[in-house]
């Protein structure tokens, strides 16, 4: 016998034959190639004889694809059958499978729509990475204060003096502006830019020159939608638009509409130049600033780090030391001022951190729901042990099983994103109202998107099956047609994980609910230190009650209904105020204080109920209280380092001289997150912008009627418009209230995903311990007994995850807190509630399975099997 | 009559002439030989598995030979069904070519 010409070539191709050819044939036609192969060398040689073994591999390839797909094809074809009657064999387990899925894939696919959508701020613009906002931080002693607006000649001196700047721009923002033309009147809000806005920007004109445009003074161009406003349909370019009854606007365009991913709200833009005589005393000054905001784009290639070195520099030129010692510019990325809280701006803004804390939830949700799947499937994968044995006994492979357990899992997950998709449509126009954003869901035009939610239907198909289909195929086929499942308990601790970590996440959430909820109610109830409930604002406008309210005062004040009116620069809760320095004179030297000061009138203390500590009212007997004297509240007065304030001389600024007359107890003029700050009360006739009326509760409807009636009689030519103090106040906790409503619907998902996933739990282990509820029942045990019995070691798990979840949420929301000044301590007796929550809620669950198999005539559960 | 393609024809042929000896190996060669034609394995085993499924043809496994490893042989032999086809086939064709000459046609 001849020694058979193996060499390493040969040996592969005859190790490829073995796994490509068909197992029951493959023995002889090796044989016969081997046959084949060892006559070719003899007749041709070594070489030849390989090079025809390769050859035959080659030949086959084709075919051998051919094969591999249809039968592949063939499989997934069985798999989606078994898939689908195994779905419709028991339809509440199915319902419940794809519903939590469903429900999970659709909160998730709107939170990733809402943080696209954030994230998609100003990114419709071409230029987006070398757009800049240059923003000031101001230098205190108690650290930097950031804010938005910047100088007025700042943007020119920029296009002046630096080559990397390519344009910069002016944009400022008034509000509340009275407009008309013809018989439309409206107070709108207006922004100012310079011609190169359209430059930096993508804003395109639907009519006029965008080069023109704004280039003269008094030119206007309107959006499309105030055009309408105004105009109706007829062409507006050439008509005239009346501002205050003064200045006469002459409209060069209309603007396309603007994406509603801009971080301004533009209504209307006007030349810039239009301002020069207003602000002729701030247009060239480097020290005043209001709400003047400036954009710069830079040239392509140049370092906007490098830029922003040079910016003291800039400032030592035009405003001398002084000022740029206490100033410093910064440019701030055009994609950053939407997350930003820089102070006095004037954009949509939203804070990062949420969108973190929604992505956490997003992440958290869908776990859930994949836990929950799992969880279920194990649980149904009981009935079906015996479809295994089978499958393996009639010569399934394990990858087979493998696969087809995926395949079923990928088929659920697709009809869950399926109906996601479907439900997030359906919600998103509430969605849209609840978040105040104009979300988009178009799949067809937004591959990113498509593809997001694609990756997620993977994620989810393959996360929520795999580790179904590796136990299932586990068994040997014995085993699983005894229908033993699983020895020992390792499994089941790592589904004991699963189970425990859902519902530390619903107590997680359960507790913040009622924690955000505190501190809103908290917010809402706490004493302002002043009256807010009866209190009615009307804002002054530009009308003549501006510099003299006192006809409409004492056309009011004495109906008996009518408890105090005054007039004021800025209200509690409206957030308008200016911030002025005074000079204190110490035996150091003269200190510099920043305090807030509210122009008002001889009213203000008493209308508002303001409780005077120290000193005395304002009061008209007193001619030099007007202007001269101030009333402080505590915080100014601590700040002033003074122990008894009342009587010491301050200077306001431009050597005049003030001195403090009272001192008022705290109260809270703006929002609860912010401490309370230094408040000066002046009194100065001409700088008031709002009046409040303290009324009798009882007859708001008779008051309003007169306020109007007065109003119409004594300045007809402005709009009436009023607002109560307590719907002002509760604005600010808007956002909030959000939070908490969300928090609230999260934690109820959280709660009802996890008892689904009990659900199934106790499904699986009853069936499982069918034997032993009968033997124990033989033997004697109660109904009770065995509840017990079949409940204890869920009630362990929720006991185990409030364990957990106690110190997480404890840490998480005191953190959450820590972004309030005025807070709430955490209420200890939310942490036994959220746990009783949950175990309430998993004892019903529980209680209908376990009952039903305790109920059970032991009978029949010792012949089960 | 039942349709043959003139290999399946040939491959019963074969598996006829070789009587015990009829194998993959042996009946390729075979046709090798005779037709003068250089078929393939796979142009051999697939009608063969064919003709096998369709009942003409029987298989039983024999021995290893040297040269094959350890593996065995898988014989193929005429059943009676397939004998009784060649037989129909040989009918058919005598009496299409009897009386074919090359004279009596002009092309």
């Amino acid at each position: 016998m001849k020694k058979p010409h193996r060499t390493a070539s040969s040996k592969t191709v005859f190790r490829i034959l073995r796994r490509i050819l068909n197992p029951e044939e493959a023995f002889y036609l090796i044989g016969d190639i081997n046959e084949i192969y060892d006559e070719l060398t003899e007749k041709r040689g070594l070489f030849f004889a390989q090079l025809w073994l390769w050859w035959q591999i080659l030949i086959s390839l084709p075919q051998f694809f051919y094969h591999q797909t249809y039968w592949s094809i063939q499989m997934f074809r069985n798999y989606f059958i078994s898939a689908f009657r195994n779905l419709s064999k028991d339809k509440l387990h199915s319902f419940i499978k794809i519903a939590g899925l469903t429900i999970g894939l659709a909160c998730v696919f709107l939170i990733i729509l809402f943080i696209r959508y954030e994230l998609s701020y100003d990114s419709f613009n071409q230029y987006e990475d070398r757009i800049y906002r240059v923003v000031m931080d101001s230098m205190h002693d108690d650290g930097p204060f950031s804010m938005a607006p910047t100088m007025l000649p700042l943007a020119p001196a920029l296009r002046r003096d630096f080559p990397e700047v390519e344009y910069a721009v002016r944009i400022s923002n008034r509000t509340s502006i009275l407009m008309s033309a013809g018989e439309h009147r409206y107070y709108e809000s207006m922004h100012f830019a310079d011609p190169e806005i359209f430059s930096i920007f993508n804003l395109p004109l639907k009519l006029g020159n965008p080069e023109t445009a704004l280039s003269q003074p008094f030119n206007i161009i309107l959006t499309e939608e105030t055009a309408k406003k105004y105009f109706g349909d007829s062409n507006p370019v050439g008509k005239t638009i009346r501002v205050y009854n003064l200045y006469d606007f002459i409209v060069t365009g209309v603007l396309q509409a603007i994406p509603d991913t801009f971080h301004l709200r533009i209504n209307m833009l006007a030349s810039f130049d239009s301002l020069k005589d207003q602000e002729k005393d701030r247009w060239e000054s480097w020290d005043t600033f209001s709400n003047d905001y400036t954009y710069i784009l830079l040239r392509s290639g140049s370092d906007p780090r490098e830029m922003e070195e040079k910016l003291p520099a800039l400032q030592q030129k035009y405003a001398g030391p002084d000022i740029a010692k206490d100033q410093k510019l910064r440019l701030q990325a055009l994609k950053d001022i939407h997350f930003s809280s820089l102070n006095y701006d004037d954009v949509v803004t939203y804070e990062k951190s949420y969108l973190y804390a929604f992505s956490a939830v997003a992440v958290f949700i869908l776990i859930l729901a994949c836990i929950n799947f799992i969880n279920l499937a194990v649980a149904n994968s009981v009935g079906r042990i015996r479809e295994v044995g089978m499958r393996k006994v009639v010569g399934a492979r394990r990858t087979q099983l493998i696969m087809q357990f995926l395949t079923e899992s990928f088929f659920l997950a697709f009809i869950a994103a399926a109906g996601a998709v479907g439900l997030v449509y359906l919600i998103l126009p509430q969605f849209r109202v609840f978040f105040d954003r104009q979300v988009g869901f178009e799949l067809l035009s937004d591959p990113g998107l498509a593809a997001l939610l694609l990756g997620l239907f993977f994620f989810t198909g393959f996360f929520a099956g795999v580790y179904p289909a590796f136990l299932m195929s586990a068994k040997t086929p014995i085993c699983a047609l005894r229908k033993k499942y699983f020895q020992g308990s390792r499994r089941l601790s790592f589904r004991m994980f699963f189970i425990v970590l859902q519902f530390s996440v619903s107590i997680l959430l359960i507790i913040a609910t009622m924690v955000v909820y505190q501190q809103i109610g908290f917010m809402k109830s706490k004493d302002l230190g002043f009256f807010r409930e009866q209190i009615i604002v009307l804002p002054l406008q530009n009308s003549s009650l501006r510099k003299n309210p006192e006809p409409f005062k004492n056309a009011v004040k004495n109906h008996p209904a009518i408890l105090g009116i005054t007039c004021a620069s800025g209200m509690p809760g409206s957030g308008t105020s200016n911030a002025r320095t005074y000079v204190l004179e110490t035996p150091e030297g003269d200190k510099e204080v920043y305090i807030q000061t509210i122009y008002t009138d001889f009213d203000f203390v008493d209308t508002f109920g303001l409780k005077i500590l120290d000193g005395r009212n304002f009061s008209q007997e007193f001619s030099s209280d007007l202007r001269e004297k101030f009333i402080l509240n505590e915080t100014a007065a601590r700040r002033m380092g003074w122990d008894s304030p009342v009587g010491k001389q301050i200077d306001r600024g431009e050597g005049q001289k003030g001195q403090v007359i009272g001192v008022v107890e705290d109260f809270h003029y703006d929002s609860m997150r912010s401490l309370i700050k230094p408040i000066a009360l002046n009194i100065s006739p001409s700088q008031l912008r709002y009046m409040a009326v303290r009324i009798d509760p009882q007859e708001a409807d008779q008051v309003l009627d007169l306020l109007e009636n007065t109003w119409k009689t004594i300045v007809p030519q402005y709009p009436f418009e009023y607002f109560f103090m307590s719907e002002q106040f509760s604005r600010y906790y808007r956002f909030e209230k959000k939070i908490g409503n969300i928090f609230f619907l999260f934690s109820l998902l959280a709660v009802l995903i996890s008892c689904l996933g009990v659900f199934g739990l106790i499904a699986y282990t009853t069936e499982q311990s069918t034997k032993e509820i009968g033997m124990r029942k033989v033997l004697g045990a109660s109904t009770t007994g065995i509840i017990i019995f079949l409940s204890k070691r869920f009630i362990r798990w929720v006991v185990a995850a409030n364990i957990i979840a106690w110190p997480i949420a404890w840490f998480v929301m005191h953190k959450w807190l820590e972004g309030f000044a005025y807070r709430v301590s955490i209420n200890p007796i939310y942490f036994p509630v959220a746990g009783m929550i949950t175990l309430s809620i998993t004892l019903v669950t529980l209680l209908h399975k376990a009952m039903k198999a305790a109920f059970i005539n032991p009978v029949e559960s010792l012949r089960y099997e | 009559m039942k349709l043959l393609t003139r290999q399946e024809e040939l491959i019963l042929l074969a598996v006829y002439h070789l009587k015990e000896n009829a194998y993959l190996v042996t009946i390729r060669k075979f046709l090798k030989m005779q037709t003068k034609h250089p078929w393939s394995v796979g142009a051999v085993y697939v009608p063969l598995e064919r003709l096998r499924r369709k009942g003409y043809l029987e298989t039983y496994i024999g021995g290893p030979k040297a040269r094959r490893g350890r593996n065995e042989i898988k014989y193929y032999k005429l059943t009676s069904t397939g004998l009784e086809l060649l037989a129909e086939r040989k009918k058919i064709n005598d009496i299409l070519w009897a009386q074919f000459s090359e004279m009596n046609y002009k092309v």
